[in-house]
């Protein structure tokens, strides 16, 4: 089942990058 | 004489790319609307329905990007895992390995098309179609993301939709486009066909199996939106992906030509042409002086063939006779400077100062770099220039008016030490374990370059191998993937927010002592703060790597 493995670490970095825009908006990046 | 290519190639990719430039403005740019631009765009609205209709801010926007490009990948994967099931397959390729096929789906989602696998050996024509159609939607992904972000600088509160931008960059631009060089590509010999594999009959006598496909098609999008992945394992050094010299003109061509298209669209749409065209020349200089050092050290031979009592025309090794002797590096320079990565000869076999030009080129990542993101890396550099010079005089410094500030400047110094990190971090764990060491060719400084070469490829989105490395193993595939996700979309969503924070500042006027970044004094300083953050960032492995193998063998 290393095709669930590698799906899950794909979705896993997708993830990663949609809380990198949450992070940025707390940041307070992208309003003045 | 061998510069001669070199000259005629950059004068007519730099003649192109303003007229062209200006109808890339007018497709993304949605002030300038006629009425069969109208037309295009409400057909948009019907198919794609409600997804099309509201403008986005920067962080909706890039939650979109993201989205679309989750469902890509995720498609792509599973055609890659089920192409034994599925229609298109005359020649009865079964499925991918699965950390092949993460590195695979990551690699085309991402624009990089690394490849760790021989596509006519190992893909269906279902799955050579579907990462073609990623070959499209990643390079209208780059192109969107840019002209977002020129919106956001302009001031707007909304910087688009990206779905309607996604739609006008691949049907307005790179559809149109990709037709004209398939056509040409096909009246020059590249095959085009459905048919299987061709089974001949050679001289000798002996049966031989001729791998064949929609070989134009595919060549012509992965020239144009940057995307480098080939047909064929030996990608555009194989005689059925670039056949004679003119096709090799005219695939180095569509290399430059979107990436150089963009920092004019750029220009036109945040209305500061006189500011692209600095931007442009910078990248220009370090274009031509990559091109020339490249051309001007490969016109010597091999430390092997230096020593023999032969006469010698420069390094053949690794070379196609077919393309003369300045086509294999100047396409070596145009293909990592764009971040395109298809390769038309082999770059292990580089002598070793030439071989860092490649390297360099992926490290700054700016000379033109990829299709509209190569603008959005020099964004950055543009930013942290523009801190440096206000440093320097003592003014809070302005971009196109409106204040740098800490946050800013927090913003665009993470998203420029990403790439060294994963180029960094990548080969110092890889370089120190079996996972690296057990699978480069040579030992020494060129084995460690062989590792570096493949984290610059995949950080930077290139996709260029250096061969001579195993690479297709769990770890390599895996390491690789993610970076090629994580590399492709942080740079976009990171200097995004810049630009929107930015635009929704109010713009001060302009006076005298504002320094201005449509002069030549300002092309100074940007040129100097990439070089010098380059070198500060890359100069202690381009030392232990390609230097240290050109010490070695002069010595």
């Amino acid at each position: 089942m290393m095709w669930t493995g590698m799906l899950a670490l794909g979705i896993a970095t997708f993830a990663m990058l949609w809380a990198a825009i949450e992070m940025v908006e707390r940041l307070g990046g992208g309003a003045s | 004489m061998a510069y001669a290519l070199p000259f005629f190639l950059l004068a007519l990719a730099v003649g192109l790319s303003w007229p062209l430039g200006k109808y890339l403005a007018w497709a993304m740019h949605p002030g300038d609307y006629g009425r069969v631009r109208d037309g295009w765009e409400n057909l948009a609205r019907r198919l794609l329905g409600g997804v099309v209709g509201e403008e986005q801010r920067w962080a909706g926007y890039c939650r979109s990007l993201l989205l679309f490009n989750l469902f890509m990948f995720l498609l792509v994967f599973c055609v890659l895992l089920l192409q034994e099931y599925l229609p298109l397959n005359p020649d009865q390729k079964t499925e991918l390995e699965p950390s092949l096929a993460l590195n695979t789906a990551a690699s085309f989602t991402s624009n990089t098309n690394l490849q760790h696998y021989s596509g006519e050996a190992s893909l269906s024509y279902l799955s050579q179609l579907s990462v073609m159609w990623l070959q499209f939607v990643s390079a209208a992904t780059g192109i969107a993301a840019l002209a977002a972000l020129a919106r956001a600088m302009s001031g707007h509160r909304s910087v688009g939709n990206f779905y309607l931008d996604l739609w006008r960059a691949t049907t307005f631009v790179l559809l149109p486009m990709a037709i004209v060089w398939a056509v040409f590509l096909t009246v020059s010999g590249v095959p085009m066909t459905f048919g299987g594999a061709a089974e001949v009959t050679t001289l000798e006598g002996t049966q031989q199996t001729i791998a064949r496909g929609p070989v134009a098609a595919f060549i012509a999008i992965k020239q144009l939106g940057t995307n480098g992945g080939g047909f064929y394992g030996p990608n555009c050094a194989h005689p059925l992906e670039n056949p004679t010299w003119c096709t090799n003109f005219a695939n180095n061509l569509a290399i430059l030509l979107i990436p150089m298209m963009s920092v004019w669209m750029f220009g036109r749409i945040t209305g500061r042409l006189r500011h692209a065209a600095v931007v442009f020349a910078v990248m220009l200089i370090l274009y031509v002086a990559f091109v020339g050092l490249a051309v001007g050290l490969e016109s010597r031979p091999t430390r092997a063939f230096a020593e023999l009592p032969v006469a010698t025309s420069g390094n053949l090794e690794g070379k196609e006779m077919r393309f003369g002797t300045s086509g294999g590096p100047l396409w070596a320079v145009s293909t990592t400077a764009t971040s395109n990565g298809s390769v038309n000869a082999m770059h292990d076999s580089l002598n070793p100062l030439t071989g860092l030009l490649p390297m360099a080129g992926m490290w700054l990542n700016v000379i033109f770099g990829g299709v509209g993101v190569g603008m959005i890396n020099m964004f950055l550099f543009i930013v942290v220039a523009v801190f440096l010079a206000g440093m320097m005089v003592g003014r809070t410094p302005e971009y196109l008016t409106r204040k740098i500030e800490t946050k800013e400047m927090k913003l665009a110094l993470i998203a420029l030490l990403l790439h060294p990190l994963f180029i960094l971090g990548g080969v110092a764990v890889f370089a120190a374990t079996p996972w690296g060491r057990g699978t480069i060719q040579d030992s020494g400084s060129h084995g460690l370059s062989e590792i570096v070469y493949e984290f610059s490829s995949a950080a930077a989105n290139n996709g260029s191998g250096f061969e001579g490395l195993g690479d297709n193993t769990v770890p390599w595939n895996v390491a690789t993937g993610v970076i090629m996700l994580l590399a492709r979309f942080l740079p976009i969503i990171l200097p995004m927010a810049i630009a929107a924070s930015l635009g929704a500042k109010r713009g001060t006027s302009e006076s005298p002592g504002t320094f201005r970044t449509d002069s030549w004094m300002f092309g100074v300083i940007l040129l100097g703060t990439v070089l010098i953050v380059g070198a500060l960032l890359f100069l202690p492995l381009a030392v232990l790597g390609p230097i240290s193998e050109h010490l070695a063998a002069s010595i």
